[in-house]
């Protein structure tokens, strides 16, 4: 991992020196890559976060094993820390300025669980690709989902948060619309997605994506022998960082499983009162009393009241989607602002619009151009 | 007597001299006036063949040589007293080095005296037109044929009436081997600054993984550069692919370990 002072290489930009800034060495890992990638030479230093005062960086690295560990290494030293045990495979990971929250599957731990499922032959035969052997042969007898835990690690602490009895499995892939991760200001709360095990009978009235109408939710438990299990519904579910208690944020799958490709992603208000969500849909109760008729679409951003769960819908897919899978504006980012939330969307002209949504009467609306002025917002 | 296993067995009788030779020969060695102790010389049957990503074929020729010895018969006697040296090579059946639409290049030897000097394995690039596919294959002028060399050697004991004992090393050593580089391998974080001349901001030994540029011009795209919150430094991510190299070159180079095979009497005495 290298780095650049941002003012050299600006300087050199706008020069007409040909003598390019040099990086600075910051890390460096050295193992056989034994986890999947999409594409050849990719490193195994992956998911480069910045702590929030530009100190330090934290990022995932593969050991000899191939479990990916947490690092972090401070900008004014080369002393690598790492975070997490060599036993642990960290999947995801989210910062703040107090805590910081990640994803793990202990090898251990899911070795033993894997033995229970299918005994001990050709465990560990995996195609060039790292993918399970037993999984490309035989889907059903090969599928070993893998039991995921959230932790916390905070005053040089590791903590596993989730519960045992909590914890479902799950086919862990790296799903870059995946960004679901997320820690309320104060560390007490987290958010991430969860595998459904028995999906409710009234959830096939959520309508699959345009062409993908083989996607309709199926109720009933979630059948071990969808290729990979990556096919599983999903929803955002919360966690008491203290008790370990997790339950559902929405009672509704988020969107990815029906075929909408658009990010999943969770943001916390400043006062952490509130969070944002996209890609999901709304539960069936909310979507009746919204008025909403016909084919229940997905939300591509909503509002969650944490205390009372209350969810209301920004911006439908419906309004978006048209006749493609991927709507042709999308949603770039969404996040909050003091006065409310600022969902900017994209084309593939590169041109943006941002629109200011604010709560009037106990309700969000967008606000008009000239009130977004007034409030002064501007993107 | 015959080899099994891969392994053609050069028969000796106790003189040294041979009464069967490789392969498609080895018939009369079934039918020759054995001896009761007699010494083999265990050789590999073809020079191994490799292939390396995106069509390229890789001849490894392959010389061979061996040193072999025989003993005269005498009970109890149990080290061998008389030791000949022999050197023999023999050049692979497949003769093509490399072939493609606008290249193509061989080079065989039967029967040369050995050592095969270095100006021997100079293969020239022999351009054929006209080229009538949209793909082409393009090597540097200078490129020089990959080669391996191998050795063996050998020692069979006779172990009773019907069956014998056969001890073989066989040795093999790849030289200029090919290595297959992505193109992507080589590109590199880009600037363009005023001039107007793109410049790599970053040494090109490093790979950096290419396939999710969406456009070069725009490095700050890669999700592998990420800027700190202030702005003021950026960080980004290469590899080196010393792992898929070393994968690569045991098709067809290193040195092999001891081979070990069996053989057993056929046929009446």
């Amino acid at each position: 991992m290298w780095i650049y002072r941002s003012s050299r290489v600006g300087g050199f930009l706008r020069s007409r020196s040909t003598l390019v800034p040099r990086p600075r060495l910051l890390a460096t890992a050295r193992a056989e890559p034994k986890q999947f990638s999409h594409a050849p030479y990719s490193s195994i230093i992956t998911n480069v976060q910045w702590s929030p005062d530009s100190r330090s960086i934290y990022f995932v690295a593969q050991s000899r094993n191939g479990n990916r560990r947490l690092s972090n290494v401070f900008l004014n030293s080369t002393n690598l820390r790492t975070l997490t045990a060599d036993d642990e495979d960290v999947v995801q990971y989210v910062i703040t300025s107090k805590t910081l929250a990640y994803v793990a599957v202990n090898s251990a731990r899911q070795r033993r669980y894997a033995d229970t499922l299918r005994g001990t032959i050709n465990r560990d035969t995996v195609a060039p690709d790292s993918v399970a052997l037993a999984k490309i042969l035989f889907p059903h007898e090969g599928y070993e989902p893998q039991m995921t835990e959230l932790w916390t690690w905070a005053r040089e602490r590791n903590r596993h948060v989730s519960k045992t009895h909590d914890e479902r499995p799950e086919q862990v892939i790296d799903d870059p619309f995946d960004k679901a991760l997320s820690i309320s200001p104060n560390g007490r709360y987290s958010v991430r997605l969860r595998t459904l095990t028995d999906v409710p009978d009234a959830w096939s009235a959520y309508e699959p994506a345009p062409n993908e109408k083989h996607l309709r939710v199926v109720p009933g438990m979630q059948a071990d022998d969808v290729l990979f299990g990556v096919g599983f519904l999903k929803q955002f579910v919360l966690t008491d960082t203290i008790s370990g208690k997790t339950e559902a944020l929405v009672q509704a799958p988020v969107g990815r499983y029906l075929g909408y490709a658009a990010n999943m992603e969770s943001k916390w208000s400043a006062d952490g009162q509130l969070l944002l969500l996209t890609n999901t849909f709304l539960p069936l109760d909310a979507t009746a009393s919204s008025g909403q008729r016909g084919p229940i679409y997905p939300c591509l951003a909503a509002v969650v009241e944490v205390s009372t769960r209350h969810v209301e819908c920004l911006q439908h897919f419906a309004d978006l989607v048209g006749t493609s899978n991927v709507p042709a504006t999308k949603l770039q980012d969404a996040r909050f602002v003091h006065t409310g939330v600022v969902l900017t969307f994209g084309d593939s002209f590169h041109t943006g619009t941002a629109i200011l949504y604010r709560t009037e009467q106990n309700k969000w609306t967008a606000a008009s151009p000239e009130e977004a002025s007034r409030l002064h917002f501007h993107d | 007597m015959e080899g099994q296993g891969g392994v053609n067995t050069v028969c000796r009788d106790s003189m040294g001299s041979c009464t069967g030779t490789y392969g498609s020969e080895r018939q009369r060695c079934l039918h020759a006036p054995w001896r009761r102790r007699e010494s083999c010389i265990a050789d590999l049957s073809a020079a191994r063949y490799s292939t390396l990503e995106h069509g390229v074929v890789q001849l490894c020729a392959a010389p061979r040589s061996g040193v072999g010895g025989s003993r005269e018969p005498r009970m109890g006697d149990s080290v061998p007293r008389r030791w000949r040296s022999f050197l023999r090579y023999r050049h692979s059946s497949g003769d093509l080095g490399y072939t493609g639409i606008g290249f193509q290049t061989s080079k065989s030897y039967s029967a040369a005296p050995l050592p095969i000097t270095a100006s021997e394995f100079d293969f020239s690039t022999t351009p054929v037109a006209p080229y009538t596919s949209n793909n082409a294959y393009i090597f540097p002028s200078h490129l020089q044929a990959p080669y391996t060399l191998e050795w063996n050697a050998a020692v069979q004991q006779s172990l009773g009436k019907s069956q014998a004992l056969t001890i073989s090393y066989v040795g093999s050593s790849g030289r200029r081997l090919l290595q297959f580089v992505t193109a992507a391998v080589a590109l590199v974080l880009l600037a363009t600054n005023v001039t107007g001349r793109a410049q790599h901001l970053f040494d090109a030994r490093d790979a950096i993984e290419m396939s999710r540029f969406s456009n070069l011009n725009q490095p700050e795209e890669h999700s592998l550069i990420s800027f700190s919150p202030d702005g003021r430094y950026f960080v980004f991510v290469t590899s080196r692919g010393v792992w898929l190299r070393t994968r690569l070159n045991p098709e067809c180079g290193s040195t092999a370990p001891v081979a070990w095979a069996d053989s057993f009497a056929v046929g009446r005495r």
